[in-house]
């Protein structure tokens, strides 16, 4: 297969979407836009992106592509992990999250010593809380924890 | 004599430890993915009404100096700049890091930084009223110059291949046009998410495509046991190779100095040029990008002198000339103080505080960078399993702390998918950021432009300072072309 | 026996978490139960549409300080970027009307109300106090040679004045086509991203003229770079007792940068009552006066509940004409 096919066909693709997207953008009435429309600097760096993109592809016609290293399954669960951490770090409340986190990831990365592992997350978690909220006053989302705490001890 | 006599000012005790504090302060929270500098002052600013007005000002400067610094160090540790300004700076530190020169990197980051800082400060003390009005010379015709200046180094600015590099600044720009538009007020690629009105915020994207994007490729190594302790982290670079740089820093040192006064540009900008322009002439060239001192050099001091820069129309015009001088502004007016020509005439001795305790925190991190350097440096031998998950933790709490949103978490978790893919594909981050950092300029200064010339493109003729940035523009793209054409026909 | 000191270690990490996590909470940052008791309960929070620094931002933490003190309990900020105020306005009607949360209210905030489909209208606010008035005064450069206002606008007529202001849809931007539509002339507005921006450009000729605040433009007027020509104020400003309002010119364009706070409606009026006091307090005192001094304001920029209430009424309603007859809200 052609070197770096597969990135640039979707780079070339997910640029026509948006070149088509441009579309949609309310009209300006030249009076307003007084010589520069909003879509006319997407379109032209969309232009670019496709010819660019075009004009690799052919100068790689006759690379073959290279053995890269497998993205092993591991990065996967981390990338997994990572993915449904985030997308439920505002039910959870940050805290929580971050506990949660430093404690799974060490063990998924190999790590074997838990009660290490366990008071280093403790530990992240304190730090994070003293640090950003005590100290620097910066107000992270709340959640199970937070409320449990409060239902309980109110 | 008088400026020596004034040192004075910074000797009594509250004074100096006021800014030994502020400056360890910006070091450590510039150090942290996320947290810039100007948050911690816009953070701290009201507590800074119990304090003499000359103190309180004297600390926000060296708070301002310490944090940029500071984002060199996570930016050689764990390739996630600190602050945007720090981005260069991990092109070639973290490599560095990762074939256990830290402790070189970050010696080197620290003395060309400092290099940078005082050769800055002391142009801005003695020049600044005259140098200030460059500021003034600067429309939107000179603006968009200097920024299509900017991207004709796209293509050069990492080894990867120039057309990938196109491709990557390409990418940029389009994430700058994420937003309401300027000119006209319309919405763009906002999907109707609110928080997109205001554009992509740039620092989630900064984490993400660093920082984020090497937790997955460290991910992929997991299976991979510890590595050996390296001893050789912690030293420190040798006086050659301190020397051999000496040409890369001050060159870096007056880019950065220039590029700082410009109100619409700064660090970052400077950072980049000064990146680019060490690779142009480097003999080391294609060394750029895996572990090249020089490389380290001169983003440093070119950020550094920025940041004495950036303070030149801020003091002598009272404009901003970057985010953090804006809240150091604010900062003038909680204490009834301004700036302007008229801290210069009536309020010396202000002037000489912020000169002196900017100068001591170049001292402070200096003595801080260097001895910390051994230090610091032992945090690339933390075990991976440790050291990575406390990257994520701080990319999170950093991208969600500016603006407190969930959005910029998501935004700063995609941009390491994407960053990660890219990386894979042989793309660099260089051109990415350059292209996010110049996108909204080339597309406002343009289109302010064509409003002030009546929409006669031709009127950039008129405009000295513009033809030569377009002058300098084509040279650095065809110098090389034309010079093989010239020595091939001297040869026939 | 290493097994029992282990857990009694863990319990003791746990307990002294959870002893932070306590106090955390006795700070006040978690709020579950709005009962109607004594106001307030529980911390303040103030919820701006800008970022961490800007004039908002500050004029906010500035008020803070004092109200505090004042109201014997904590208050923070919370900042809610987007869409022009609109994410503010959404969040703030999310919350429970009692109150404990205020939103800094800006002409950003009412045009964008004035444009059609936002979180919240005009009539459901209360206004609290105002804290800030900054009348926008129209600035060209020294060396250009228009002298008065009236040279401007007859410059205007031949070729559209070159006018810079912020974003488009910005009170500058709508300041301006009021300007120009009572005063009959034409103007080329110039969208610039702040007022740094405007005035550096204005000093550089790039443009004729600009509407700013007074502070933005002060040093470059007293070091003779600029000049003023008018006020968009119903009455003169004490710092330029030379310098005409537009009004005097028998041009009705009346406009000013104003900030203040407001609370939802159906909030109890005692609530409002004890809130306007901590405020008012809060800005009598010498931190925020000094703060208005350094910012070119003056003590009149203060105004209690009801003076406020009807300025944004009245706002509101012009910003509503005035962008529907431009053709910019239905």
């Amino acid at each position: 297969m052609i070197k770096d096919i597969k990135i640039l066909s979707v780079i070339i693709t997910i640029t026509i979407l948006l070149y088509i997207y441009t579309f949609s953008f309310d009209e300006v009435p030249e009076i307003l836009a007084q010589g520069m429309q909003p879509t006319m600097m997407p379109r032209l760096i969309f232009t670019l992106i496709v010819f660019l993109s075009l004009f690799q592809i052919y100068q790689n016609k006759n690379l073959v592509e290279e053995k890269k290293e497998i993205i092993k399954t591991n990065a996967f669960i981390t990338f997994g992990f990572i993915l449904f951490i985030i997308l439920i770090a505002d039910k959870l409340g940050f805290f929580l999250t971050i506990l949660i986190f430093t404690f799974v990831t060490p063990l998924l990365w190999q790590r074997k010593d838990k009660f290490f592992v366990l008071l280093y997350s403790i530990g992240m978690t304190v730090f994070v809380f003293v640090f950003f909220t005590l100290v620097l006053q910066l107000k992270f989302p709340q959640g199970i924890l937070e409320d449990f705490i409060v239902r309980n001890f109110y | 004599m008088e400026l020596i006599s004034k040192i004075t000012l910074i000797l009594d005790l509250t004074t100096f430890l006021l800014i030994l504090g502020s400056t360890i302060v910006g070091v450590l929270i510039g150090a942290l993915p996320g947290l810039s500098s100007g948050m911690a002052i816009a953070l701290l600013l009201p507590f800074t009404i119990y304090l003499e007005p000359n103190q309180a000002i004297a600390a926000m400067a060296a708070l301002y100096c310490g944090g940029t610094f500071g984002g060199s160090i996570t930016a050689i540790l764990i390739n996630a700049p600190g602050a945007p300004p720090a981005a260069a700076t991990a092109f070639d530190g973290f490599p560095m890091a990762q074939n256990g020169k830290a402790g070189k990197a970050l010696g080197m980051a620290a003395v060309s930084s400092v290099i940078g800082g005082i050769i800055s400060l002391i142009v801005l003390i003695i020049f600044a009223p005259t140098l200030a009005k460059i500021a003034y010379k600067f429309g939107p015709p000179e603006y968009f110059a200097l920024a299509i200046f900017g991207l004709s180094m796209l293509a050069s600015i990492s080894s990867k291949s120039p057309v990938k590099n196109l491709i990557g600044g390409l990418i940029g720009l389009f994430v700058a046009t994420i937003g309401v538009h300027l000119t006209t007020g319309i919405s763009r690629f906002t999907f109707s998410v609110d928080e997109l009105f205001e554009g992509v915020s740039f620092v989630p994207v900064l984490i993400g495509l660093f920082a984020m994007s090497e937790i997955f490729v460290q991910a992929s190594k997991s299976e991979l046991l510890l590595e050996r302790i390296k001893f050789s982290a912690i030293k420190l670079p040798s006086i050659t190779e301190f020397k051999n740089c000496g040409k890369t820093i001050l060159r870096s040192t007056g880019i950065g100095t220039f590029i700082g006064i410009l109100p619409a540009e700064g660090g970052t900008v400077s950072a980049m040029i000064g990146y680019n322009e060490a690779r142009r002439w480097s003999k080391n060239k294609d060394n750029f990008g895996k572990g090249e001192i020089e490389g380290v050099a001169a983003p440093e001091a070119a950020n550094n002198s920025a940041t004495g820069g950036a303070m030149i129309p801020t003091l002598a015009l009272g404009i901003p000339g970057s985010a953090t001088t804006a809240v150091i502004l604010g900062g003038f007016q909680i204490h009834g103080l301004r700036a302007g020509p008229y801290l210069f005439e009536q309020q010396p001795d202000l002037l000489y505080t912020i000169f002196y305790g900017m100068l001591l925190a170049n001292f402070i991190f200096l003595v801080f960078g260097l001895l910390g350097a051994k230090i610091f440096s032992r945090i690339s031998l933390i075990p991976r399993g440790f050291l990575w998950p406390s990257v994520f933790v701080f990319c999170l709490v950093g991208s969600y702390g500016l603006s407190q949103s969930m959005v910029d978490v998501y935004i700063m978790l995609i941009s390491g998918v994407i960053g990660f893919f890219l990386r894979r594909a042989g793309f660099s981050p260089a051109p990415i950021i350059m292209g996010i950092v110049l996108g909204q300029l080339v597309e406002n200064s343009l289109a302010q432009s064509i409003i002030i010339f009546d929409q006669n493109l031709f009127m950039f003729f008129t405009r000295p300072i513009a033809m030569t940035f377009f002058i300098l523009t084509f040279l650095s793209l065809f110098y090389k072309p034309i010079k093989n054409l010239l020595t091939e026909r001297k040869r026939t | 026996m290493r097994g029992i000191k282990m857990i009694k270690k863990i319990q003791s990490l746990f307990l002294s978490f959870a002893l932070i996590i306590t106090s955390f909470i006795g700070l006040g940052q978690v709020a579950t139960t709005a009962v109607a008791e004594e106001f307030p309960s529980k911390p303040i929070e103030v919820v701006t549409h800008a970022g961490l620094g800007g004039g908002t931002d500050t004029t906010a933490r500035m008020l803070l300080i004092r109200t505090r003190k004042n109201l014997k309990n904590n208050a923070y900020i919370t900042p809610k970027k987007g869409d022009g105020g609109n994410k503010a306005m959404s969040y703030v009607k999310s919350k429970p009307r009692d109150g404990h949360t205020v939103l800094a209210i800006t002409p950003t905030h009412l045009f964008r109300m004035a444009r059609g489909g936002a979180a919240l209208d005009i009539d459901d606010f209360v206004g609290v106090a105002r804290t800030t008035v900054d009348p926008i005064v129209i600035f060209v450069n020294a060396k250009s040679p228009y002298k008065t206002i009236e040279d401007l606008i007859k410059a205007g007529n031949k070729k559209p004045i070159k006018y810079g202001g912020t974003n488009v849809g910005s009170v500058d931007h709508i300041s301006g086509l009021i300007f120009a539509r009572e005063a009959k002339t034409k103007i080329a507005f110039v969208p610039f991203e702040g007022g740094g921006a405007i005035m550096t450009n204005l000093v550089g000729a790039q443009i004729d003229a600009a509407g700013l605040n007074l502070d933005e433009g002060k040093d470059q007027l007293e070091s003779g770079e600029l000049r003023v020509l008018a006020v968009m104020a119903d009455e003169r400003l004490s710092a330029l007792p030379d310098t005409p309002t537009l009004k005097e010119k028998g041009i009705n364009a009346s406009f000013a940068t104003v900030r203040g706070v407001v609370v939802l409606k159906g909030t109890p009026p005692e609530t409002i009552a004890k809130l306007e006091k901590g405020f008012l307090k809060a800005m009598a005192h010498p931190v925020y006066q000094n703060y208005l001094t350094g910012a070119g304001l003056d003590a009149s920029s203060v105004a209690g509940s009801a003076a406020w209430d009807a300025e944004i009424k009245k706002i509101y309603k012009e910003a509503r004409a005035a962008l529907v007859s431009l053709g910019l809200a239905k």
